[in-house]
C-alpha cells in the first residue's frame, strides 16, 4: 500500500497537521490531524511501498511497545487513514 | 474530528502558501456574505491579490486585527469600500495593503463551482445590493426557514 500522492505534512499550532495539496491548489477545507505516533509514521511511510509490517517495524524502532499491540494500532491507523482517501492499497 | 485553529495561525498558513503561487480552497465561516456565500456550506478558492482590486471583487483583508471576507463596493481616494453581500449597515475601509487575497471560485456546498464574476451572478449581486434596506428582512426570513436553522445553529459565530 501506499499514502496517496498529494498529502502534505506541516504543523499548524504545533500539531501535526495533513492537507491535500494539488500542484497548485491547496485544500485548506478538510485538514486531517495526526498525533506525534501518526506523523511518525506519515513521514516515514510517504512515497514508499509499504505494508502493515513495515509500519509495525517502524513504531518498534522507535517506542517501547510490544509487536501484537504495535499490530493492532497499525491496523486502525490504517483503517483511518483508508477512511480518509490518505491511504490506498 | 473537528480541529479548531486559531484564525491568525490559520490564515498565516493561508498567505504563505498564496505567496508561494499557489491557491488555497478554504471553508467560510459567518454569514455577512449571505445569500452568496454560506457560512459552514460554502468554500471559496483564494488567489492572492494582485494588481488592480475592482468594484465587485471578493477580498480577504486585514482589518482592525481580523482577517474579514467581503465585497469591494467601490474605490475612493486610496481606501476600498467593502461591505459584506449579507449587511446593511457596516461599510470597512482598508487601504490596497491590508487586501490579501481575491476570491476566485466558490464552491456552493463544496462542491458546484461557481464563477463569482459571471454576468449572471454580478447581475443577481447588483439586484441584490439595490435592494438596500429590504435586505435586511429577506435575511431575516432566510435564516428562519425551517430547513436552514439547523446549519444556522450549528455555524453561529
Amino acid at each position: 500500500m501506499k499514502i496517496n500522492d498529494g498529502f502534505v505534512l506541516r504543523t499548524i499550532c504545533k500539531r501535526n497537521v495533513v492537507s491535500g495539496e494539488g500542484t497548485a491548489n491547496v485544500n485548506y477545507s478538510s485538514l486531517i490531524t495526526l498525533n506525534d505516533t501518526a506523523a511518525y509514521l506519515f513521514k516515514n511511510l510517504q512515497g514508499k511501498e509499504f505494508t502493515e509490517e513495515t509500519a509495525v517495524d517502524l513504531l518498534l524502532e522507535e517506542y517501547d511497545v510490544d509487536r501484537e499491540t504495535a499490530s493492532k494500532d497499525v491496523k486502525a491507523l490504517f483503517e483511518k487513514w483508508k477512511e480518509t482517501g490518505l491511504l490506498s492499497e | 474530528m473537528k480541529m479548531v485553529v486559531h484564525n491568525d495561525e490559520f490564515f498565516s498558513q493561508v498567505l504563505e502558501r498564496l505567496d508561494e503561487g499557489l491557491t488555497t480552497t478554504i471553508p467560510v465561516k459567518g454569514y455577512s456574505m449571505l445569500p452568496f456565500i454560506r457560512g459552514g456550506k460554502d468554500l471559496v478558492i483564494l488567489e492572492k491579490a494582485q494588481g488592480e482590486i475592482k468594484r465587485d471583487d471578493i477580498v480577504l483583508f486585514r482589518y482592525g486585527g481580523r482577517y474579514i471576507m467581503h465585497r469591494v463596493l467601490k474605490e475612493a481616494d486610496g481606501r476600498y469600500d467593502i461591505q459584506g453581500d449579507g449587511v446593511w449597515l457596516g461599510h470597512e475601509y482598508p487601504v490596497r495593503e491590508q487586501i490579501l487575497a481575491k476570491v476566485t471560485t466558490i464552491l456552493r456546498a463544496g462542491k458546484t463551482e461557481v464563477d463569482p464574476y459571471s454576468g449572471n451572478q454580478l447581475r443577481m449581486v447588483h439586484a441584490w445590493h439595490r435592494l438596500g434596506k429590504l435586505r435586511r428582512y429577506l435575511l431575516f426570513i432566510y435564516k428562519h426557514l425551517p430547513w436552514n436553522k439547523e446549519w444556522l445553529k450549528e455555524n453561529a459565530i
